[in-house]
Formats: C-alpha cells, structure tokens, sequence
C-alpha cells in the first residue's frame, strides 16, 4: 500500500497528487476540461476547510466529493438545453456513456457507490479503498462486485461496450 | 475499466491552481462562519420550544445492505444464509458445499447440504477473513489461509476438525502462501520469512509441510523445492502456488513481475515421491507473462497451465500452455495479447483467450480456472465473465448458459467443479449459480 499523502504533508505539499486524483474522476464523468477543473478546484478548496480532521486518508474523502460535484453538475447540465452553436456530442464521442455512468452511479447504494467511486473512477487499490472507508478488503469486495453487477444492469451489458469489457477473441 | 473517458492529457496542476483553491476555501469558510451565526442565532430565538426524541443509533448502510435477516452482529449458528450473499464456494461433492460470506466486520462460513440451494452459518465469525481461501477434503477437516497478514507479517493457516465449526492455528509459518488437501494428507508452501514492506527483502526459501492427522502435527518434506518466495510482496500478490495431482504427485509454482519470483529457471518445481524429491520443470512463461500464474489438471499427466502479464484497466495479457506429460515439454494453447502491458511480447496463440478481466494474482481467494476434463474447462477471470472451452482450450466463449440464467459480466467470483458435471458460479455477493450437466446453469435462492 503507498503512503498516504496526508501523512507528514501540508496541505500544499498535498496538492498536485490530489488535484489530479479529482480532475481524474471529474473528467471521467464530465468529459469536459473546463468544468472537470472547476470541480477538481471545489473539491480541493473544501478539502482545505477539512485538513485538520481528514485524519491521515485524504484521497477518499476527495474523490467521493469530486465524484459527486460532478455527477450533480452533469444532472444540471443536462437540464439545460444544448445550444446550436456548442452540440456536445460532436465535442465528447463518450457524452452517451458518461450520461449513462452518472445516472447508473447516482442510483447505487451509498456504501456500493463510494466503493465504486474509488476502486474504478479513481482506480484506488482495494486495500487503500478499504483504508479509506475503514472497512475490510472483504467488505470492499463485496460492495465492489454488487456495485459493478448493479452498474452493468442498468447500463445494459449488451450495448455498454467500455474498451476493457469481456471478451472471446476466439 | 474507464480509462477511455480520460483525458488524454490532462493539465498539470499548477501554482495558478493552487491559489485558486486556497482563494475558493477562503470564501467558503467565511460563508460558513455566517451560516453558523445565523443558525445560533435563529436557535436561540426558538430555544424552549424544542421537542426532541431519543436519537437512535442506525447501523451503517454498508452493514444494512449485507445483513441477513436484518440481524446485526454474530449470527447464531444455523442461520440461514442467502446464496446473493456469498463471497466464496467450495464444494466437496455434488451435494456438500462450503462458502465465506461477509457480514458486517465479520467474515462467517456457511454450508449447504443440498448443492447450494440453502445455506446455514457453521461459523459466525472465522479467525481470518474473506478474501482468504478455505479447503475441505471432506465434511470435518477444513483448511483457512491467507486474508491479511498479522502486525507481525505472518499468515497462518487455521484448521478445524469439526466441519468448521471452530479453528485453530496450526503450528506452521510465519506464512502460509498454499495449501492443498487430499483425503486425510495436507501439503502447505510455508515461506520463512514474514511479509516485509517492499524491497526490504527480495527473497526467502520456502518448505513444503505435510500433515496426515488433518492438520495437528506436522513435518517438512524430506527436500524443499528448488524455488524462493518473494516476502517483500503484499500478500494480495501471491507468488507461490501449489499444486497437487494425487497424493505423491506436486508442482510448486514461484512466480512474479521481471526480477522477482525467484531465478528465471527452476520456477517450477515437481515431484512424484512425496516431497522426497524434486525435480524442476521449464516454465513456458515469458517473463513478461509471469505476474501469475495457474496449475490445474485432469490427470496425473494432463496439466493446464495459465499465466499473466501486469493487468491494468481491467484488461490483463494471458496465456494457456497445455502439456500432456506432466510439465517437461509445454504447448501454447491460446493467448489474449496486450502488447502495453506485456513489454510488447505477443504471443501467437491459436484461437483467443478473453483479454477482459483477471487472473491470478489478483483473485486472491478466488478460483479461476476449473478444469473438467483434457478438453473442457471453465474460466471465471476477476471482473469479467465466465468463459468455457471444450476444445482443450484453443478456443474460448462467453458461457452462454450463464448469461441466459442471469449472470451479469463484470464483478469478481469463482467456479468450481465437484466432478465433470457438477459445477458452481459464486458472483460475489451477487449470487450462485448451478449446472448439474454442464451446459445448463440455474441461479439457486430465492
């Protein structure tokens, strides 16, 4: 397992490492670059106000508030209508799966959606996600195969393609 | 799994960025200092008027959610168990069934007397928790290894007479990386170093301990095998595997990234006598194959050999060798290639093997690979699918049965057989499934 950044670090010393952990999740959720930075950047400043009681594990805390940042501004988004000179489509090939990913997240237990936010938006070790969540490898997963089955359902495994899903190549 | 929605080159935080943060923090706090004093505020007007009840602590939801019952805390004996509830399965013949599920902080076994339609806890509480590995040759002698190592860098192997019902730590260590049962013998792969934090130990002999009591008394074999554990490794990077055809017949199997495992030849290790002697075997992996690796056969000569590059977003490069004369010369039988994440070694394999998904070592306490028969056999790679051949493993397809009956690609469990027909798909905490013929699968439970 790798040492926390929060161990013996200042919050500055914290930064990059951190900031790119929230761009990383936000942008796997916006798919745009603007909005995924102004996320990254609300997530981080609220971590800042928490600093002195994110204990030794900040990574977690951050990704879940990134994560949600951006799948509340993805359902905002969306209500607002597409404007003819800016189709998002054309921008993002990916817009149909993130919308799909956000609505399919928003809807998982909370304990299965925290344990799919780090384990596969932010790609955390299972031992580190059962660090931050101060449960057991086990516990994570558990929550980490109900939430995945839970995920492919509603996303329809038959038309859900994402470059690694399984398959005979024979 | 979603590194296609990434950003292909995302901005690289910089001292801007970082003000910016600093600057947004500082608005907030001063946003929730107002908020405070006008919540004190408003409380206080209202103060007298107050009605409260008692507060009621709720369980979290993580535990709601994985609760039998809604029972909370050690389950009493007997209890019955979900099949969705399931995190592991064993099974010793078609009827009689072994299986960890987790509840709450607690990992419990349960068994099954009916080929897994109801489940009952044997044991609320086991000394070691999923994901460890459990073993029964029969319906009392039970074998438990693996999970977390200790605060001291142990892994102990926990044994229990009575069918599971209590546990005791058998007198071998400090880690126990394999065990395997046959009838009343147990053999287990003990390194001799503690688990050691990385690179402050590259590699320790290991022995191979046998017991013929069920697991009270034990002696190492008359010669270790010719191959080192790497005990700088975390324990979720199992890089020793044991193997056992028939009573005398064993392959020690060291393995690990480039430079680690042990020297490049030798990695595995046989013998036909009982541990009196070894002999070592050509291991047909490429280096860059070599992070895992799996042994499984249907007959003392018929070996099927599985091993893996580094895996990453949920893809892994895999290779099948096949031999049918017990290891000394091996065959490519099918490869899934992924030139990033093996080096850019490609192998040329007839027919394919699923890229998607995991394979040893990431599916510690998981068994992948259930061999039937020389030319069936079935493949449950960690958050994948189940795959089948029946073509010895040239050739490998979704198994379609399985997704008629439910099963949904992508999470972690195991398969296994009881026999050439009787077989179990536990999808973690998802569910079991059953075929009593081999082609047609039932999920089990309500």
């Amino acid at each position: 397992m790798t040492r926390s950044v929060a161990d013996d670090e200042t919050f500055e010393e914290a930064f990059a490492e951190l900031y790119r952990l929230a761009y990383r999740v936000s942008f796997r959720v916006l798919g745009d670059r603007g909005d995924a930075e102004d996320v990254a950047q609300e997530a981080l400043a609220r971590s800042h106000l928490h600093w002195a009681r994110l204990s030794a594990r900040p990574e977690g805390w951050v990704v879940t508030v990134a994560t949600n940042l951006a799948i509340d501004r993805h359902r905002r988004r969306r209500r607002q209508p597409a404007t003819i000179d800016e189709p998002l489509a054309l921008v993002d090939p990916h817009l149909t799966e993130r919308i799909d990913l956000a609505r399919a997240m928003r809807r998982l237990p909370r304990r299965q959606r925290e344990v799919v936010f780090l384990r596969y938006l932010a790609d955390l070790p299972e031992l580190e996600v059962a660090d931050a969540l101060g449960c057991s490898p086990g516990t994570v997963k558990v929550h980490a195969s109900r939430g995945l089955a839970a995920l492919r359902r509603q996303l329809d495994g038959a038309e859900y393609r994402g470059e690694d899903d399984a398959h005979a190549s024979g | 799994m979603l590194t296609h929605l990434d950003d292909p080159s995302p901005p690289e935080p910089s001292a801007g960025a970082l003000g910016a943060v600093l600057s947004r923090a500082a608005r907030l706090r001063r946003r929730r200092t107002n908020a405070v004093l006008a919540t004190v505020a408003a409380g206080t007007m209202a103060l007298g008027v107050v009605v409260g009840g008692l507060y009621v602590p709720r369980a979290s939801s993580a535990q709601a959610e994985i609760a039998f019952s809604s029972q909370f805390g050690l389950l009493a004996r007997g209890t019955l168990v979900p099949p969705s509830d399931l995190a592991d399965v064993v099974f010793l013949s078609p009827d009689r069934g072994f299986a960890m599920a987790v509840h709450g902080s607690d990992t419990l076994l349960a068994s099954s007397d009916d080929g897994g339609n109801t489940w009952r806890v044997v044991d609320p509480s086991l000394p070691t928790g999923f994901p460890a590995q459990l073993e029964f040759p029969d319906r009392s002698h039970g074998y438990l290894w693996g999970g977390a190592p200790t605060s001291s860098g142990s892994v102990p192997l926990w044994v229990s007479s009575d069918g599971g019902r209590s546990w005791s730590q058998a007198p071998i260590g400090p880690v126990v990386s394999d065990v395997s049962a046959i009838e009343s013998g147990v053999w287990a792969v003990v390194g001799t170093c503690p688990v050691s934090p990385a690179g402050s130990a590259p590699s320790c002999p290991v022995v191979v301990e046998v017991s013929t009591n069920g697991g009270s008394r034990w002696s190492p074999t008359a010669s270790t095998p010719p191959v080192e554990e790497n005990s700088s490794l975390s324990i979720s990077d199992q890089d020793i595997e044991l193997a056992r055809i028939s009573a005398q017949r064993a392959y020690v199997l060291a393995f690990g990234p480039d430079g680690q495992g042990g020297p490049a030849s030798g990695r595995i290790a046989f013998t036909s006598d009982g541990g009196r002697s070894w002999a070592s075997r050509p291991d047909p992996c490429p280096p860059s194959f070599s992070f895992g690796q799996q042994l499984a056969a249907s007959s003392t000569a018929d070996l099927w050999l599985t091993c893996a590059s580094q895996g990453s977003a949920g893809a892994q490069a895999k290779a099948l060798y096949r031999s049918d004369d017990g290891g000394r010369a091996w065959l490519l039988a099918a490869a899934a290639n992924a030139p990033v994440l093996s080096s850019n070694v490609t192998l040329d394999g007839a027919g394919g093997f699923p890229v998607g998904g995991y394979v040893t070592p990431y599916s510690l306490g998981h068994e992948n690979l259930a061999v039937v028969s020389s030319a069936d056999a079935w493949l449950y790679p960690d958050r994948s699918a189940v795959f089948e051949t029946t073509d010895g493993g040239r050739t490998w397809r979704l198994a379609p049965g399985l997704a008629r009956a439910g099963l949904v690609a992508g999470a972690s469990g195991n398969v296994v057989f009881a026999d050439a027909t009787h077989g179990w798909v536990c999808e973690t905490g998802v569910g079991l499934w059953r075929t009593t013929n081999g082609a047609d699968w039932k999920r089990l439970g309500p």
